[in-house]
């Protein structure tokens, strides 16, 4: 009598125990993987970029500026490390929920300077595609 | 050995489980066959415990002990091994639940629909004109994957026995009745566009 198929496919696969790398820890990978994004992106900032008509446009509002720029860093950086947590078997699923609080403080900051205008400008300050 | 391997309920401790695991991503088969021997019944009381059918099980511990195999780089040593098995033998539950659903609401089993006669000879007309039509149909199927279907679907082996029938390994044996299967429904599906 042959064995059973579970048998049979254990036998197969352990047959087949080539020596494999482990992956290294999704944190370990994460940050190497911020690391190399970090990099780009200053360059980009360097080379492209021009930090002082940025901060001339958020003259006076430079804490609002640093509190959204920190959320919205935050939920890109959670968001990356969950994928990679996400990615391995077995761990938490709370991983999916971990940029929305930030993702949440980002949205809103963003929303106050359209609420401001809306009380500098009444309703005229909510036109589509007009920017002031 | 095995019998200090698990505990009275069968279910091994897991730490020796990550054990195992680290010595079978290290190329230890015995080890490996260890682990996946030991594990199967963790496997198939989650699989039973999710579908509630015996039969499903064993295809969903089947499906896992491959998708093991496919992702064994993944498990960290030293991490608890439960929860990434379980993760595993929990997506393939529920692909098979998903199958069964896509199953039961578009395939009817009616065996008689192929016979004309209840004589066989008098269905050798349709029967020729069958083997013409499955001729047809399977032209573009390459010889590996003709191979594959032929030995585990028509001549119900064991993907073990058909892998050493056929020299082809058992994960390229899977992915061949895949795609032949796959082909065969397109080749179908031209053949009734309906």
């Amino acid at each position: 009598m042959s064995a059973p198929p579970i048998d049979d496919l254990i036998a197969a696969l352990a047959a087949d125990a080539r020596p494999v790398r482990p992956l290294r820890s999704p944190l370990g990978r994460a940050l190497a993987a911020l690391a190399v994004i970090a990099l780009g992106s200053l360059i980009a900032i360097a080379w492209f970029g021009d930090v002082r008509q940025l901060l001339g446009r958020y003259a006076g509002r430079e804490l609002l500026m640093a509190v959204e720029m920190a959320a919205m860093l935050t939920t890109g950086v959670l968001a990356l490390m969950g994928a990679f947590f996400l990615s391995i078997p077995g761990r938490s699923r709370a991983w999916l929920l971990a940029p929305l609080p930030t993702l949440v403080a980002w949205l809103l900051l963003s929303g106050l300077g359209c609420y401001d205008d809306l009380l500098r400008t009444g309703s005229s300050g909510l036109k589509f595609g007009h920017s002031l | 050995v095995e019998g200090g391997l698990t505990n009275r309920d069968g279910i091994a401790p897991d730490q020796l489980w990550g054990n195992l695991l680290a010595a079978a991503q290290a190329g230890d088969a015995e080890a490996y066959r260890l682990f996946l021997t030991s594990v199967t019944p963790f496997l198939r009381a989650l699989a039973r415990r999710r579908t509630g059918s015996d039969d499903l099980a064993d295809d969903i511990v089947q499906d896992a002990l491959l998708t093991i195999h496919r992702v064994r780089h993944t498990y960290e040593a030293g991490r608890p091994v439960k929860p990434w098995l379980a993760a595993i033998a929990t997506r393939r539950a529920i692909d098979a639940l998903r199958r069964r659903g896509r199953q039961s609401g578009r395939e009817v089993h009616d065996a008689h629909a192929y016979e004309t006669y209840a004589d066989p000879l008098a269905n050798k007309e349709s029967s020729e004109e069958a083997a013409r039509v499955v001729a047809q149909m399977t032209g573009n199927l390459s010889p590996g994957q003709k191979q594959a279907l032929e030995l585990v679907k028509v001549k119900e082996m064991s993907l073990a026995e058909a892998s050493a029938a056929s020299g082809q390994t058992v994960a390229s044996l899977k992915v061949n009745i895949h795609r032949a299967i796959k082909k065969l429904r397109l080749n179908f599906a031209r053949e009734r566009p309906e």
